[in-house]
């Protein structure tokens, strides 16, 4: 019966263009009600929605610090109390990293990589949906926790014994504990769809030499991730488990090592920067050549810098702990990897300034947010190698001047690309072009801002002002460039503001972008903008690296997938080629579901250790629902 | 070489630096208490083992091989020769210290 269906199975082939179009959105597209949207598993829709969310919280993490602003602009001010400066400085590190960063450029991974590497979705959708749902639930838990005044108010990085049961009372700790939980497993859960989907769903003829380097980029921090984020999951955990059930990992009297809490968090905390950095580079790497309408120099390189930037990360996390007394000798190991990694940085800035040396220049706004980003994070990076060095570390330690040294890796090197991305990208993601003129209004006043604003903190760092203090005394040097830096800030501030303003604008009454407004190369301009649920009608075969710069008006493609239900072709790691068809699972409440009882044992869990125990029940209820055969096409194996 | 062959020696390099690193925080406290050089030794023993894998990947990158292959082949290089130049100056600093300094 399987082999008679099989072979009465509509494909796509001797189909015309307008009745593929037909066949394939019945199959596709989703429901347009209220469950039909909480059902979505399109990777597009929970791109969209990761992206939207993600900004939200950039703004809510923005105003955190411009309250933190107002309170430095002078001395003994009275804006914030000491309470609420420690909630707030919290809050800001952790939505900034944990429900901004890190999730926007997963999104644009969601978003993207399917396009790019020329299939119909992403690998496992319903995980997808899964870890939007979570990451959702878990920066409401943060920020409801803010509300209520019990936000946690250990730091981003919440050492222990500060955080542990003897001096971390009520519930801030463990909220930001089962945060992170949260945060994590949806980041984890997103690098494992990026890994099989760059891996396995490539379009026929994208060998891994083809592979255009955003999806590199994508491919590389997924494993960073993947590798680097059980660290701090393990943290979360036992944490929990010291506060709630009496376990001593981090006390040092019943037998537990608090510098252990260190070394895991910053195992996962240094490589989370190059979470951040990495795809940066790929956007960077992909919006440069259509700004200069030439292919990227030294695609090699380039791929190289990425791969042995992923892996160094991993050795470079004492240099946060050079304080703490270990041998010199051990110290200047990760001294040693700290200035090594700056090599495949500096092949990624020596390879982008030659392609805009040998190209022709287009200064739209998404250069221009590239170029902010070449000046910043250099500036940036200069100054890493500067605190890799473990005596100049341990003056500035804890001071503003590391605090304008991560500003200035973390915005140089990851929000001005990600702007620059918004804006390359938006004409696909939406259909309609942001504007010129406010995108370059957008541009200067959040270079200068941020410049005016961050480079003075490195004289602030080198007076001595320490970190997280919530105000100082008026015979403190300091006064004069704090109120300098809060006025700048207000810059800073209205740049993002004129950017907003841009995107709400033109969403709504852009110009109509078309198919490929830039002319640029890669696959996700080969289709309308936006999208259609299916992305394309056939699946294209790849056989250059700029597949639409080879003066061909039409790409070659493969036919004989299935058109009455969600179908991919599965190609093999090396070569792309083909090796399978398989079904892509339809839109599914369960992963709601799932998210939701997940939600529930993890918040129950800080308040009794027996969550674990009732709440996997519901979960398991969840994932039976998930994964039962629902008797439809694509059951089928 | 096999495609394969040529990806594992790619590995060469980034596993003896990491390998090389983890020991860099164990090994100085054991030269200090015995007054030995196993820090300076292993880390030599990586650069060794690094520059291997360096090796390996070029031979592998004839004039015949198929353009994936020599992709692979040119990237493990390149990735070798970053990860020998960690290697490098963590030895530099071996050199330089004897374990005991805090």
């Amino acid at each position: 019966m399987t082999t008679e269906r099989r072979s009465s199975a509509a494909t796509d082939v001797d189909l015309d263009d307008a009745e593929l179009d037909r066949q394939l959105d019945r199959t596709w597209a989703g429901r347009t009600s209220f469950w039909g949207a909480i059902a979505a598993v399109d990777h597009k829709v929970i791109a969209r929605r990761y992206i939207v969310t993600a900004f939200v919280f950039l703004i809510l993490g923005g105003m955190l610090a411009l309250a933190m602003r107002i309170q430095l602009a002078q001395p003994e001010a009275r804006f914030i109390n000491a309470d609420r400066y420690n909630q707030i400085f919290t809050m800001h590190g952790s939505n900034m990293m944990f429900l901004f960063a890190v999730p926007v450029m997963e999104a644009m991974a969601v978003y993207l990589v399917p396009l790019m590497v020329g299939t119909r979705n992403i690998a496992f959708p319903r995980l997808n949906a899964f870890s939007y749902w979570v990451f959702l639930a878990g920066g409401i838990l943060l920020w409801i926790s803010f509300a209520l005044d019990t936000a946690p108010d250990v730091g981003w990085f919440a050492y222990v014994p500060l955080s542990g049961p003897e001096y971390g009372s009520g519930k801030r700790a463990d909220v930001w504990a089962q945060m992170i939980t949260f945060t994590e497993l949806s980041a984890l859960a997103v690098a494992v769809e990026i890994v099989v989907t760059v891996l396995k769903q490539r379009a026929p003829g994208m060998s891994l030499d083809r592979i255009p380097l955003l999806v590199w980029s994508m491919l590389v921090m997924a494993f960073v991730v993947i590798m680097a984020m059980p660290a701090i999951m393990f943290e979360s955990s036992t944490l929990i488990m010291d506060r709630l059930v009496g376990t001593q990992f981090y006390n040092p009297a019943e037998g537990g090592d608090v510098l252990l809490w260190q070394h895991l968090f910053w195992f996962f905390g240094h490589p989370e920067v190059y979470i951040i950095f990495l795809p940066a580079v790929g956007m960077v790497s992909t919006i440069l050549p259509t700004f200069v309408q030439r292919p990227i120099f030294g695609y090699l390189p380039v791929v190289m810098a990425l791969i042995a930037t992923g892996v160094l990360a991993f050795g470079l996390w004492v240099h946060h702990m050079f304080v703490i007394g270990l041998p010199r000798l051990a110290e200047s190991f990760f001294t040693a990897s700290s200035m090594a990694i700056a090599i495949p940085a500096g092949v990624q800035i020596f390879c982008w300034l030659a392609t805009l040396w040998a190209g022709r220049p287009i200064f739209k706004t998404p250069l221009l947010f590239v170029i902010g980003f070449i000046i910043t994070f250099v500036i940036g990076g200069l100054t890493g190698v500067m605190v890799a060095s473990v005596p100049f570390d341990a003056q500035v330690h804890d001071t503003y001047f590391v605090v304008a040294h991560f500003h200035y890796v973390l915005i140089g090197g990851a929000v001005f690309p990600l702007i620059a991305g918004i804006y390359y990208w938006f004409p696909k993601m939406t259909g309609r072009m942001m504007s010129e003129r406010l995108g370059q209004w957008s541009f200067w006043l959040i270079f200068v801002g941020f410049n005016l604003t961050f480079f003075p903190m490195h004289i602030l760092g080198l007076q001595g002002m320490p970190r997280r203090i919530y105000t100082y005394q008026p015979e403190m040097p300091w006064g004069g460039l704090n109120l300098f830096i809060s006025l700048s800030a207000v810059i800073l501030f209205s740049g993002f503001l004129v950017f907003f303003i841009d995107v709400a604008r033109s969403w709504s009454a852009g110009r109509p972008a078309g198919q490929n407004p830039w002319n640029a190369s890669t696959l996700e301009w080969a289709m309308n903008s936006p999208p259609p649920p299916y992305n394309f009608r056939r699946i294209p075969v790849v056989d250059a690296r700029d597949p639409l710069w080879c003066g061909s008006d039409e790409l070659p493609v493969a036919s004989g997938l299935r058109t009455d239900r969600r179908e991919l072709l599965i190609s093999s790691v090396v070569e792309a080629l083909p090796e399978a068809r398989e079904s892509s699972p339809r839109d599914s409440v369960w992963p709601f579901w799932a998210a939701i009882a997940t939600s529930i044992m993890l918040i129950w869990s800080i308040f009794s250790p027996w969550a674990i125990v009732w709440g996997s029940i519901p979960i398991a209820i969840t994932l039976i629902g998930w994964f039962w055969p629902k008797g439809i096409a694509e059951d089928e194996s | 070489m096999s495609i394969g062959a040529a990806r594992y020696s790619g590995f060469l390099a980034p596993g003896a630096w990491a390998i090389n690193t983890q020991l860099g925080l164990m090994l100085p406290y054991v030269d200090c208490a015995s007054n030995t050089g196993w820090t300076a030794f292993a880390t030599l023993a990586a650069t060794l083992l690094a520059l291997t894998g360096v090796f390996l990947s070029r031979d592998d990158g004839s004039s015949t091989a198929s353009r994936t292959k020599l992709f692979i082949s040119w990237l493990n290089v390149l990735l070798g020769l970053a990860f020998v130049f960690a290697l490098v100056l963590q030895g530099a600093a071996t050199l330089l210290l004897s374990g005991c300094e805090r």
